[in-house]
């Protein structure tokens, strides 16, 4: 599978039924597969519901491909099946207990004020809620440029945004969750 | 202030661990392989299930609906069979007028027409002479029958308005 595989490469390969079918489902998973699981495990803290999760998202995408109209970039959209999937899961493993989670994915620094005051883990689960409290595309934008790291062409790429509006959103998306986790904290 | 400083210099995002390339080609192919693998048994199909529910409902209503009327065309022949010749007799005798006497005579076989058939009908015959023999005369009739004849009629005697009757 070649990697500079790209959105209108996919669709078309898919269009083009049969086989091609599959061939453009497994292109999907070889492109977006790596940060499927990242976004999931991030909040599920845990590889078997990651994998979980990551196959129910990954059904649902075989199954609804033919539903993508392209309104948006093709990676927006299985993001919001992969955060759906994700909350749903959350909220039914809530009600169990005595699984094991990854350690904190965050470390803390010293030298601030109010973070000095509490724990890798609150922090963690605070970032978490505030991410879903963004809409949508802030979320997807602060997720690839904060945890992935990938550069605005990058992202510009993939979700067909111009850099310019990508930089502005995750100005957006940092302040607001940063006052977000002040205000929890000094509530 | 303290607090003007971005949390996000003082926050670092650890890398998650992510499994190699081979676990999500296996991934993928056993997705694409259930889906072609996938024959859902007919019994798991919830059409199956709505058909069947359907048709049993309709079993049981017309089961239900035949199951009564074969009840009651029943019932009447078997209670026939078990009355007693004088009982149906009784009943014809005071129901004769609702009976053609022709298709009576037809169903009474010929032994079982004795006396007590002759008499309940010389009986009726009588009843018709003393009528026929009788004559009718207002003379005979008070004014007091006449009006209780009106009253059980509901005649209003303003109906008589335009006649002389007095």
């Amino acid at each position: 599978m070649q990697k500079h595989l790209d959105d209108k490469y996919i669709i078309d390969l898919y269009n083009q039924g049969g086989k091609n079918i599959d061939i453009a489902f497994k292109g999907i998973v070889s492109l977006y597969g790596d940060k499927l699981y990242s976004q999931i495990r991030r909040i599920t803290r845990n590889h078997e519901h990651t994998n979980d999760v990551l196959q129910n998202v990954l059904i649902k995408i075989h199954q609804n491909l033919d539903g993508f109209n392209q309104d948006s970039s093709l990676y927006t959209w299985i993001y919001r099946i992969t955060r759906n999937e994700t909350l749903n899961f959350i909220e039914k493993e809530k009600r169990r207990s005595g699984v094991d989670l990854d350690a904190p994915m965050l470390e803390i620094l010293a030298g601030h004020d109010v973070l000095d005051d509490t724990t890798p883990e609150k922090i963690q689960q605070l970032l978490q809620d505030a991410i879903e409290s963004l809409p949508e595309k802030q979320a997807l934008v602060f997720q690839l440029k904060y945890f992935e790291e990938l550069k605005y062409s990058e992202i510009s790429k993939q979700l067909a945004t111009s850099e310019g509006a990508l930089k502005a959103s995750f100005h957006l998306a940092k302040q607001k969750i940063q006052q977000f986790i002040i205000d929890r904290l000094n509530h | 202030m303290k607090n003007e400083k971005d949390i996000f210099d003082f926050i670092k995002a650890k890398k998650v661990d992510v499994p190699d390339q081979a676990y999500f080609t296996a991934l993928a192919n056993s997705i694409t392989d259930s889906k072609k693998n996938n024959i859902v048994p007919i019994y798991k199909r919830p059409v199956f299930w709505l058909s069947s529910a359907a048709a049993a409902i309709v079993i049981v209503f017309v089961a239900l609906n035949f199951g009564e009327t074969n009840v009651m065309h029943e019932k009447p022949l078997l209670a026939m069979n078990d009355l007693d010749t004088e009982i149906v007799f009784d009943y014809v005798n005071e129901n004769i007028n609702d009976f053609d006497a022709e298709m009576i005579s037809e169903f009474i076989p010929t032994e079982v027409i004795t006396s007590n058939t002759t008499e309940i009908f010389e009986v009726e015959l009588e009843e018709v002479k003393t009528i026929e023999t009788e004559e009718l005369s207002f003379e005979d009739i008070s004014t007091e029958d006449i009006l209780n004849y009106f009253e059980s009629e509901e005649i209003s005697l303003s109906d008589f308005e335009d006649e002389l009757f007095i």
